[in-house]
């Protein structure tokens, strides 16, 4: 009965004690807890967010760094992997520092979980005094319910200036990238690879850090909006129009230097095509000469670029001077393209000169070595009159020693030109929107000859065509017509530059083509033009 | 660490401090330290 009576009033004194603990502790003290734990875990998080920005140490998120770029950026739609640069804050680090300071701060809540939680599971006694308990029990609530608070306000309020600041990105990378690449369509530049075998064209060379990092697309984008920085900690321009200033172009397909001004000056394709020995080496050497010195005299100027450009130009200059014959090129592999800076009043641009041998043109699969005939702006078709049969049968007798001088092509310039006019249609190129110069070569041999009547130094384009279609070439002629948007002949002596002795191109010049077609291409050299531009 | 991550992490604490200059600010009105005392029962 005693025992009955004790524990009857132990559990009363029990009861009383929860009571009191209630009205004396709990009540009072529930409001300063939860202010308190809830500003706490606002804190928390405050504090959290704060170390990881300043980095503190053990608090600081993980770098991300250049070689991370392909886990934590989507992937480009190229040929090539991401560029090794340091990103974008906002693309890959912003994610990591907040994605860091969140992961903090519900580690740390859940450590004081798991440790309230450890405690009273070790020491169950405790729970005896539950009416205590629940102060810590409130203030862990009220504690997460801070935090929670606090990490939906500021990383909410980040998030705003973060997407602010992405909008803004987008902004200055769209007019980046509009105005760039809108001066360099304008302008017509390209960047034309002149090594052999090579000759990619694209608007977007790769441009080369000085730390030897290649970087495949330049452009404003997730890796710097004006400025991107190289993985060597260089900072680069992110504009074409400034890369071409200070860095090495590099083609994106062969990887090899591409001359300077590639894809910021304007681009002029021109391979010249023919059957072997027709005189296209002879045409491209001497109207070369003949463009420095018709330049020359406009007041502008024409320089080649790279030194195998130098050499040709000088060899080219020997050989016109000095009336050398003219050597075989080389069949063995692709030509090199022949590149000129041409200055001519407030406009510079790259004149690309494509020269293969002519046994490249004999047969389609040889065709498809040449590249470069896929995306040029003009074509020049070097005829040899000689190869024409209704010519050379016509130069009988004394006049025969005139066809052996001029060492005729072999084929058939019919033959020639469908061979390569049907491969490039194969390939699909809207050979509509061309120019083709058909340059009916070797006039200082043919003029005065029986054949060439009706043909004089200062022939008109209608004059040369109706020579030529009545020399039996309709087919050539009609094909061309056909194939090409618009077909210019030309009455060439590739002897000499045929310049005045102000440096003018004469009506048969090997310039004349090529000037043609450089107007074409809106770089105008002609005197009136240049007279109206200064 | 790039001097760009450093420049935004600087933006991203000026933000934070001012946000909670902010609350601070708002706290410290006698309207809400009224309430907040009331609610403490002070």
């Amino acid at each position: 009965m005693p025992a009955v009576i004790g524990a009857v009033f132990a559990i009363a004194l029990y009861g009383a004690g929860c009571y009191y603990a209630f009205i004396y502790v709990l009540g009072p003290a529930w409001p300063f807890v939860t202010v308190g734990a809830s500003g706490i875990g606002i804190l928390l998080v405050i504090v959290v967010l704060t170390g990881v920005l300043l980095g503190f140490e053990g608090s600081a998120a993980p770098t991300v760094t250049p070689s991370d770029l392909r886990k934590r950026l989507p992937s480009v739609r190229s040929n090539f992997e991401r560029d090794s640069a340091w990103p974008s804050y906002l693309f890959a680090q912003s994610r990591a520092d907040l994605g860091a300071a969140l992961g903090r701060t519900v580690r740390a809540l859940v450590l004081m979980w798991a440790w309230m939680t450890e405690f009273v599971r070790d020491k169950p006694a405790v729970l005896v005094l539950w009416p205590v308990l629940l102060l810590p029990l409130l203030g862990a609530i009220a504690m997460t319910a801070g935090a929670t608070v606090g990490c939906i306000a500021v990383y909410g309020l980040l998030g705003i200036v973060l997407t602010l600041a992405w909008l803004g990105w987008l902004l200055v990378v769209g007019v980046l990238r509009g105005v760039d690449l809108g001066i360099r369509v304008l302008r017509g530049a390209k960047a034309t690879c002149h090594h052999s075998g090579c000759n990619y064209r694209n608007r977007l060379p790769a441009y080369r850090c000085g730390c030897g990092q290649t970087h495949r697309d330049i452009r404003a984008g997730r890796l710097g909006a004006f400025v991107r920085r190289c993985e060597c900690g260089a900072l680069l321009p992110t504009t074409v129009l400034q890369a071409a200033a200070g860095l090495v172009a590099a083609c994106q397909k062969c990887d090899r230097p591409l001359r300077a001004g590639a894809a910021v000056l304007t681009d002029v394709l021109v391979p010249v095509f023919g059957p072997a020995s027709a005189g296209k080496t002879r045409l491209v050497r001497a109207g070369m000469v003949a463009l420095v010195r018709q330049l020359t005299a406009a007041g502008g100027s024409l320089h080649p670029v790279g030194p195998e450009s130098e050499d040709t130009l000088g060899d080219a200059t020997t050989m016109v001077e000095s009336g050398a014959q003219t050597a075989k090129t080389e069949a063995d592999r692709p030509p090199a393209g022949i590149t000129l800076l041409l200055t001519v009043a407030r406009c510079k641009a790259l004149l690309h000169l494509f020269d293969a041998a002519g046994e490249f043109f004999s047969s389609r699969e040889q065709n498809s070595e040449l590249p470069f005939l896929d995306d040029a702006q003009g074509l020049v078709f070097v005829l040899d009159p000689f190869s024409v049969p209704a010519v050379a049968d016509d130069l009988t007798g004394a006049l025969r020693s005139r066809l052996e001088a001029a060492q005729p092509a072999r084929m058939h310039p019919e033959r020639s030109y469908l061979v390569t006019a049907q491969s490039l249609r194969d390939q699909g190129l809207k050979l509509k929107s061309k120019p083709l110069a058909v340059a009916v070569v070797k006039a200082d041999l043919l003029l005065g000859l029986p054949p060439a009547a009706g043909l004089h130094r200062e022939a008109a384009s209608r004059e040369v065509e109706i020579w030529l279609r009545d020399k039996g070439l309709d087919n050539l002629l009609d094909g061309a017509a056909r194939d090409f948007g618009l077909v210019r002949y030309f009455l060439v002596s590739s002897l000499n530059a045929a310049t005045d002795a102000d440096g003018w191109a004469s009506p048969i010049s090997p310039a004349q083509p090529l000037l043609w077609l450089l107007g074409r291409s809106g770089v105008s050299v002609a005197p009136d033009k240049l007279v109206a531009a200064s | 660490m790039p001097a760009h991550y450093l420049s935004f992490r600087i933006v991203l604490l000026f933000v934070l401090m001012g946000a909670v200059a902010s609350a601070v600010w708002w706290i410290a009105q006698p309207e809400v330290l009224d309430k907040i005392f009331q609610f403490l029962k002070l």
